[in-house]
Order: structure tokens, then C-alpha cells, then sequence
């Protein structure tokens, strides 16, 4: 079981954050690949919502797909920020690690660091140092 | 001995904007009647000191701060002053407050029962815990550090990045620091410093106190 | 239908969870800012913009650790909101609690009565600065941080304890729902 990468994208739709683990084939670009995301992410978020068989009941919202090489998840906030984490197949819903990298390491090491700008790419170093110990100390990581 | 002054007239001598004995005429802006005054400030009671908030609310408080000042100087010295000033005024008050509160009006003499006062007593009260530690300079005689092995509980969120390495928002505290001392007459020039932990990665805070000559003089005699 | 969460209760709980910080820090702190800014703008009514503005930019941070820490589910409508920030909002960053009154379903708007306010401790307004709204920065917090979850409001203070009144009140009135932005490209 192991987790390969996690994207962060920002209200406006940029990617402000992305992290890899394990990952074997490398990107051949990256900027592309992020922006293919969030448009994936737009397009399912709108079908899911659309084609819901019982439209009264509150907002849908998409959780995560799985394939046979790959399970991807996603969480987003009230307030449109994206969290997205790919994994292998097996690996148990990890929504609830977006939650907590959103709890305990986003709104602590970002959010209130007043030399970082709302919606700019993350470098807090804070960030990435919690970010890595929070990732690689879940049950779901293993280093290949 | 001298006592303190107490916590109200002292607030009325050193504060320029926010106090005020003069009868505060109740000017209606924006609701219809105003049926009574505020009561004066030197009649209202002093509140116990027990209460809290919530550390978030205070961390985007000096997050905004250090924000707004950042916009309004040119670089990193003039914003740790900004801080540091900042910290003084907070510092001259909190010495009024914890004097009052917690010694009965009893004024220190002794330099080194002011700095256990300040890396105990006022430690406590501002973050909860004492100083890890306080130590005298080994090579300077009027230098002093009192330091956190972590970074202060309102500075842990803070990373700096490179455009503005060599910022130290434990200004602030320093600028408390020297507030309190300066008020206690033992004026000083304090300073904020990051430095490794010894052998690990991880950054000690370091309040440095160097005390002007005349207080070390004064020191020496009296010891 | 769901029964509403018990917001009074959610409040308490996240406000005995989360850290905590000696209150007059917090009050002195606030002060020396708005001396500040009293030294650095002339003008009583530039320093109450600047507040609301410090406050709007508080207000958009704030949200996130707020969402994160309450995890109280989207609210249902903008009476609901008014429940949650006076029952969850006030007390888990400032430990007090504050009520919602005059609620107006027409434009729609309700107050906020606060009791007490850490802001305000030890605080008097000088009578040259009559005109100054001491704790404007909330009205901006307020406005920022549901800025952030797509309502625009306007927030202003209509009474203030530290002007004579018995209860400091603020007034939130709805301005518009925000739509969510549409990435570049997409429909």
C-alpha cells in the first residue's frame, strides 16, 4: 500500500502545491498534467452533481475513482479549495488524511503564515516538513 | 519602599491615545438616543485575568500586523522595530497589570529577581509555561538570554522564506521584554535570535537582554 | 429532515479543544495596533477603513481554520449562518458568545449582540476620536471570512458599549449569493 501524489488547488484553480512519492513513471509536464486535473476535477463535480438520482437531498459531492493501477481521492473545502491524493488500489478511503492535512498541517503552516499570500504557490518550509512526516507516518504509505 | 503606581493612573501616563480622564461627551453618531455615558475607566473594576482566547484568534491578529507593516517599510530591520515597538507599549502595560496582580505592588530591585520574574512569572502568563531557560553571557558582563527550545507558541506558524531571511517576528517579544524593563528601571536593549538547537535541526529562540552600563554599575554596587 | 446540530454545544467543545492564550495579550495587542494606526493616518474614518480591511483579510484565513476545526456542515440557509457564527464562530476564537436578534427575512439581514468584548478591556475612546469604530476589524472578519464561503455582506456596528450604549451590536446584511469561479476554458 502507498501513496504517490498529492495536488492542492486554490479557489481560482491553480495548483498551489504538488508532492510526489513512489511515483514510477515521471511527468513529462507537470504544469500540464495539473491543469488537466482540476479540469477533470470541474467536469466530474459537475456530473456528479447533475446526474444524481435524488436531487433533493443536499449537495453531492464526488469522493474518489478507482482503477485497476490506482485509487485517486478528493476533498474539497467550503471554501473551494481542492485536495487531491492518489494512491494504490487498496488503500482504505483516505479522505479523512485530506481532512486532517487540511486541519492540522494547510490551515496551521499556511493559512496563518502572514509572509505567504492567499491563492500564491506554497513554499512554507513548515508546511512540507509536517506535510512529509503526516504522509509517511500513515498506514497507507510504504516506500517502494 | 517605593510602590507601584497603581495600574490605572500609570495606564493614564503612558498611554497617548486610548486613555483619557476628561468627561467623554456622548456624541449620538449612529444611534438615535444615548441614554447614559460610558462609565469612566477609572471607575470600572479590573478584571480578574483569567481569560482566554482562542490562540488562532491571536495568531491572525499579529499575522495582519506584521502583514500591514510589511507593506509599509523598506526592509527587515525596520520591521522587526516596527514589532518591537509594537511589543514596548504592550510590555509597560503588562508590568502594570502582573505587578498589581500577582506581587502586591512589590517593585524588584534585584537584577537577576527581575529576570526570574520575567522568564517565570511573565513566561507564565503570556504562554503558559516558565522559560526553558535563563542564562548569563559567558563572555559579556551585561549580556543575559533567556531561551525557548521551540519557537514561541505565537511565532511556530511562521516560516520564513528566502526574501526575508534574517526576519525574526520574536521581535515582538523582545519588544516586550525591553517594555517591561525599561518600566522597571532597568533599561536595556533587547533583541530576537534564532539559533540550531545544539546537534539538531530544529531552531532555539533567543530573547538576548544586554542591560545599559548604569544598571550593571547599579547592580554591582548593590549586590 | 435532519435536525439542526447543536451549535451552543459544538462551540463550547471547540473552544475547550483548541489553544489558548492569555486574553489581555490579545486585548494590549489589539490596542497598540490601533494606536498605530491612529499614528499613521491622520483621518479618524481612514483608521476605521484600514480596520475593516485588516479585518477582511483576517476574515479570509480565519474561515479556513473555522471549517477545518468546526466541521459543522454547509448551512442551509443565511439564518442558519447567523446561528453559526454568533454559537460557534465568536466562541471558539473569542470564547464569548454573542446573539442573534432583529432577524429580517425580507433584504435579508440580522444583528449580532455582543455582552463582552475582549477587545474593548481596559479601552476608552478620547473624545477627539469620538468617531473612531474601535472594534471596526470585526465587521471586516465577518465580511472576509464569509466572502470566502460565497455570500457578500455588509457589516457595520450600530451600537458600541465603548460610545455609551448598554451592548455592542453589529448589523450583517446580505448583499448577493457568489457564484463558484469557472475555471478558464471550462463552460
Amino acid at each position: 500500500m502507498t501513496i504517490f501524489n498529492l495536488f492542492i488547488y486554490s479557489r481560482q484553480g491553480n495548483c498551489i502545491y504538488y508532492e510526489e512519492w513512489n511515483r514510477k513513471n515521471v511527468s513529462s509536464n507537470l504544469d500540464e498534467e495539473q491543469k488537466l486535473m482540476y479540469g477533470f476535477l470541474w467536469q466530474i463535480k459537475n456530473f456528479v452533481q447533475k446526474s444524481s438520482p435524488n436531487p433533493e437531498l443536499e449537495k453531492t459531492g464526488f469522493h474518489f475513482f478507482r482503477t485497476n493501477s490506482y485509487k485517486l481521492h478528493f476533498f474539497e473545502t467550503a471554501t473551494n479549495i481542492k485536495f487531491v491524493i492518489t494512491s494504490d488500489p487498496d488503500a482504505p478511503d483516505l479522505r479523512d488524511l485530506l481532512k486532517t492535512i487540511y486541519k492540522n498541517t494547510f490551515v496551521e503552516y499556511v493559512i496563518k503564515n502572514p509572509l505567504y499570500t492567499m491563492g500564491e504557490p506554497v513554499r512554507c518550509e513548515l508546511f512540507v516538513e509536517k506535510l512529509q512526516l503526516e504522509v509517511r507516518a500513515h498506514t497507507s504509505y510504504k516506500q517502494k | 519602599m517605593n510602590s507601584h503606581l497603581s495600574v490605572a493612573q500609570s495606564a493614564m501616563k503612558n498611554s497617548g491615545s486610548y486613555s483619557s480622564l476628561e468627561q467623554l461627551a456622548a456624541k449620538a453618531s449612529f444611534s438615535e438616543k444615548r441614554p447614559q455615558k460610558p462609565l469612566p475607566i477609572l471607575s470600572r473594576p479590573i478584571p480578574k485575568g483569567k481569560s482566554e482566547v482562542s490562540l488562532s484568534a491571536f495568531s491572525f491578529l499579529f499575522s495582519e500586523f506584521i502583514q500591514y507593516s510589511l507593506a509599509k517599510v523598506n526592509n527587515i530591520t525596520e520591521l522587526e522595530k516596527r514589532l518591537s515597538d509594537c511589543g514596548y507599549n504592550i510590555g509597560v502595560r503588562m508590568l502594570e497589570l502582573i505587578t498589581y496582580r500577582e506581587k502586591n505592588y512589590k517593585r524588584e530591585t534585584k537584577l537577576i529577581n527581575m529576570l526570574t520574574f520575567i522568564s517565570y512569572t511573565v513566561w507564565r502568563i503570556l504562554f503558559s509555561k516558565q522559560a526553558d531557560l535563563l542564562e548569563k553571557s559567558t563572555d559579556q558582563d551585561d549580556e543575559y538570554m533567556i531561551s525557548e527550545n521551540q519557537s514561541l507558541p505565537i511565532t511556530k506558524f511562521i516560516s520564513t522564506p528566502r526574501e526575508y531571511s534574517g526576519l525574526n517576528c520574536a521581535s515582538f517579544v523582545a519588544g516586550i521584554v525591553e517594555g517591561i524593563l525599561d518600566a522597571a528601571e532597568f533599561g536595556a536593549r533587547v533583541s530576537a535570535h534564532s539559533m540550531p538547537l545544539e546537534g539538531q535541526k530544529q531552531m532555539k529562540t533567543v530573547i538576548l537582554i544586554k542591560f545599559n552600563p548604569d544598571v550593571i554599575a547599579r547592580s554591582n554596587l548593590t549586590a | 429532515m435532519a435536525s439542526k446540530p447543536n451549535y451552543a454545544r459544538i462551540g463550547d467543545q471547540v473552544f475547550r479543544d483548541v489553544e489558548k492564550i492569555n486574553a489581555e495579550l490579545f486585548t494590549l495587542t489589539y490596542g497598540a495596533i490601533v494606536a498605530q494606526l491612529l499614528k499613521d493616518f491622520e483621518d479618524v474614518e481612514e483608521v476605521n477603513n484600514q480596520l475593516e480591511k485588516m479585518g477582511y483579510n483576517i476574515g479570509l484565513r480565519l474561515i479556513e481554520e473555522f471549517l477545518a476545526r468546526s466541521n459543522v456542515p454547509r448551512c442551509s440557509d443565511f439564518k442558519d449562518t447567523a446561528e453559526v457564527i454568533s454559537k460557534v464562530g465568536f466562541k471558539m476564537f473569542l470564547g464569548i458568545n454573542a446573539t442573534v436578534t432583529n432577524w429580517d427575512p425580507k433584504k435579508p439581514e440580522f444583528s449580532l449582540v455582543l455582552e463582552e468584548n475582549p477587545l474593548i478591556d481596559f479601552v476608552e475612546v478620547p473624545e477627539q476620536y469620538q468617531s473612531l469604530v474601535y472594534s471596526n476589524i470585526l465587521c471586516g472578519v465577518i465580511r472576509g471570512a464569509l466572502e470566502m464561503v460565497q455570500m457578500s455582506v455588509e457589516c457595520r456596528f450600530v451600537r458600541d458599549v465603548l460610545k455609551g450604549d448598554d451592548a455592542s451590536e453589529l448589523k450583517v446584511t446580505l448583499k448577493a449569493m457568489l457564484e463558484e469561479e469557472v475555471p478558464v476554458g471550462e463552460d
